[in-house]
């Protein structure tokens, strides 16, 4: 780590441009005078009113992908590389998730490789810890990712991450940077957790109530284009503030718990997956059963980054309604040691 | 200046007057090009044109990004199956608040990072109260030695099979202690995954035990407390308590040096008896040879709970593996033989 600043990025190429943090970041980014060129990279165009992006097709399950993103940057030459392609939730075609996520940060690591763009972002998700009762509550960056997952969707992601992991080993010369989102909520989202909990009624493991962690769009939005800007290296945790337990966020949201043994919600799950009732996997189930928690210590000392939203207010903000007063303003318990009178 | 404006108006005037000013500008238009009427004569040709002056207007990036806020918005509420004045908040509101309300009754609205909860632990303090007073009717003793700046590390025996002794210990510095501080007990892989219990005991402030956790607590300035014999407790006779099992691998005297926080040895002393209902739950073990199970009563009263003298670390910091190895092994030692010794004075006032 340098103390000079880097250089402002002046190109920047975003890959899945038309998911929710990408086309955001496209408009964000084109408000910035210093950036002269945005390139989109998608299968269909996004929707950002601005002469500064330039959308270019590029299907990354195709397997010509590789060549066409070389040839892209050949063109170009972005300063910064957005890699966001990646899917919101999980999808009943397993081997097209796994061309577009595994095999597409393959292709954009080849290309990347040789042409070197300064800096390279990575989309990830703290769901690539995975939740186990080994390890410990607040998850640091260096935490091991989780190991044996029977989920193809977060299985994808663990892939993609190691690929980029190792790319970042190799290439001391571009900075590599992926940014873990704890569950992205917010009025605008539309990934797994808020599919999950749109529902009236939401499942709940007996006896299980682990420690939720979300993050409200603006602020993952705020973080990318801190790292952006300052062209980070390494990996972050992007994780708002505070934490509840699963219970009392579904109560927060007035959905109804519907409590079962972790083997029959299994089986339902199962059940439901294959009829395509349900949009989760009963294979992420245990991310009912045991916290999944980062830490976000490294992107606030590091990156600066401070989520200005918490869990409370991200949940008003996902309902889309204000909440009672006392909910908005219930403060975070900080200093446990003396609150019992 | 009123020469040019008399000027003008004249011009005017004249061209009012001939009724034809089309025909004599034509020719300066240019027939043929159409520039004119998409307004490239208005561009400035390139040249110096002094300072910049500034716009009084707003910043129009800002205004852009505003402008882009609203279209956002307007568009987040547009859906295509419903128009915009039919989208409004739902007549449901109250009722979601009601259930809100009752669905909360027992929770609080924010718990502390490792999930201790406030309005939890306050419904659970009379089932714990008359657990303290009535049936184990405990004594505690050396409430002073506590340190109140900072953090601690209690290391305590186990006593009993469900972790009574952490829950006992917890109320107890809790509502005895001037400060009512806060005892943080670091519940072992296998307890901490339970379900009903783990969940239960994080809400009372339980954590699991491992020293990321552990750091974090004592940086925080909270009392940790550890239980350093572990699942072995279970193998211990309830008529001798004093037989304390193995200190674990040391972790806490690892945990102390890193972080500097004094340890406190802590003994927690049950009645030895031969009977109810711990003792009865081990005979028949042993008799029907049955394997080791919890019985959900400890033994009956009254226990006492010694804190002993704080040891400081801090000082001893140890250069090689060797060295800390040595440190290690026999600090354990000699907070094990510290916590018997207790044992064996309360043991012997108490009868």
């Amino acid at each position: 780590m340098s103390d000079a600043p880097k250089p402002y990025p002046a190109v920047v190429a975003l890959t899945g441009a038309c998911t929710d943090l990408g086309v955001e970041t496209l408009r964000r980014l084109s408000d910035d005078p210093k950036i002269e060129t945005l390139i989109a990279l998608d299968v269909s165009p996004p929707d950002v009113l601005s002469d500064k992006v330039k959308f270019v097709h590029l299907d990354l399950s195709q397997p010509g992908a590789g060549m066409r993103i070389a040839d892209i940057l050949d063109e170009y030459k972005p300063d910064t590389f957005v890699h966001a392609a990646f899917l919101s939730a999980p999808t009943h075609q397993g081997a097209w998730a796994h061309e577009l996520e595994d095999i597409g940060t393959m292709h954009v690591l080849d290309a990347c490789a040789r042409h070197q763009p300064q800096q390279l972002l990575l989309f990830s998700t703290t769901l690539v810890y995975g939740a186990r009762p080994d390890q410990p509550t607040y998850l640091r960056e260096d935490a091991k990712l989780g190991a044996v997952t029977k989920s193809r969707f977060i299985n994808d992601r663990i892939r993609a991450e190691e690929q980029v992991l190792r790319f970042a080993r190799n290439h001391p010369g571009i900075d590599v940077c992926s940014l873990r989102f704890a569950k992205l909520l917010g009025p605008n989202s539309d990934n797994l957790f808020t599919r999950f909990l749109s529902r009236p009624v939401a499942p709940t493991l007996t006896g299980f109530d682990p420690l939720m962690q979300c993050v409200h769009e603006e602020d993952a939005i705020r973080a990318i284009l801190l790292a952006i800007r300052q062209r980070a290296g390494g990996v972050f945790n992007i994780v708002g503030k505070d934490v509840l337990p699963y219970t009392t966020l579904l109560a927060l949201l007035g959905r109804l718990p519907l409590p079962l043994p972790k083997p029959v919600a299994k089986l339902i799950g199962k059940a439901m997956w294959a009829t395509k009732l349900s949009e989760v996997p009963s294979t992420m189930i245990e991310h009912l059963q045991f916290c999944c928690v980062a830490d976000g210590a490294k992107a606030r000392d590091t990156l600066g980054f401070e989520a200005q939203y918490d869990i409370r207010q991200t949940l008003a903000e996902f309902l889309g309604m204000p909440m009672e007063p006392a909910i908005q303003s219930a403060k975070p318990i900080s200093q446990p040691a003396t609150w019992m009178n | 200046m009123s020469n040019s404006k008399d000027q003008k108006r004249a011009k005017a005037d004249q061209a009012k007057a001939t009724g034809t000013p089309a025909k004599d500008n034509m020719a300066d238009w240019g027939d043929d090009d159409d520039s004119y009427f998409l307004g490239a004569e208005a561009a400035l040709p390139p040249g110096d044109y002094g300072e910049t002056i500034p716009s009084h207007l707003p910043d129009p990036i800002a205004q852009a990004r505003v402008l882009r806020e609203l279209q956002r918005r307007v568009r987040s509420t547009l859906s295509p199956a419903f128009p915009v004045e039919v989208k409004r908040p739902l007549p449901g509101a109250a009722l979601l608040a009601g259930y809100r309300h009752f669905a909360l009754r027992s929770r609080s609205l924010a718990v502390d990072e490792f999930g201790l909860d406030p309005d939890y632990c306050e419904m659970a303090k009379p089932a714990l109260d008359l657990l303290y007073r009535r049936w184990l009717r405990i004594k505690l003793k050396g409430l002073e030695n506590l340190p109140t700046d900072g953090g601690a590390i209690l290391v305590c025996n186990h006593t009993g099979t469900l972790p009574y002794d952490a829950t006992m210990l917890m109320h107890g510095i809790a509502t005895e202690h001037p400060l009512h501080l806060q005892v943080r007990p670091l519940l072992e892989d296998r307890l901490a995954r339970k379900a009903f219990l783990g969940v239960g005991l994080r809400r009372l402030g339980a954590v699991r035990a491992c020293q990321e956790n552990a750091t974090r607590l004592l940086g925080n300035g909270s009392i940790v407390a550890v239980f350093p014999e572990g699942r072995r407790a279970l193998l211990k006779e309830p008529t001798s308590p004093q037989n304390l099992q193995r200190f674990g691998r040391g972790g806490f005297i690892r945990l102390a040096r890193n972080t500097g926080a004094p340890l406190v040895p802590v003994a927690i002393v049950p009645q030895p008896t031969r009977w109810l209902p711990e003792s009865a739950a081990k005979r028949l073990q042993a008799t029907a040879r049955l394997p080791l199970f919890p019985t959900l009563l400890p033994t009956l009263g009254p226990w006492t709970i010694q804190i002993g003298k704080p040891i400081d670390l801090s000082a001893k910091l140890p250069e090689s593996d060797r060295e800390e190895r040595v440190l290690v092994a026999d600090e354990a030692h000699r907070v094990r033989l510290q916590i018997i010794e207790m044992i064996n004075e309360n043991l012997t006032s108490s009868t």
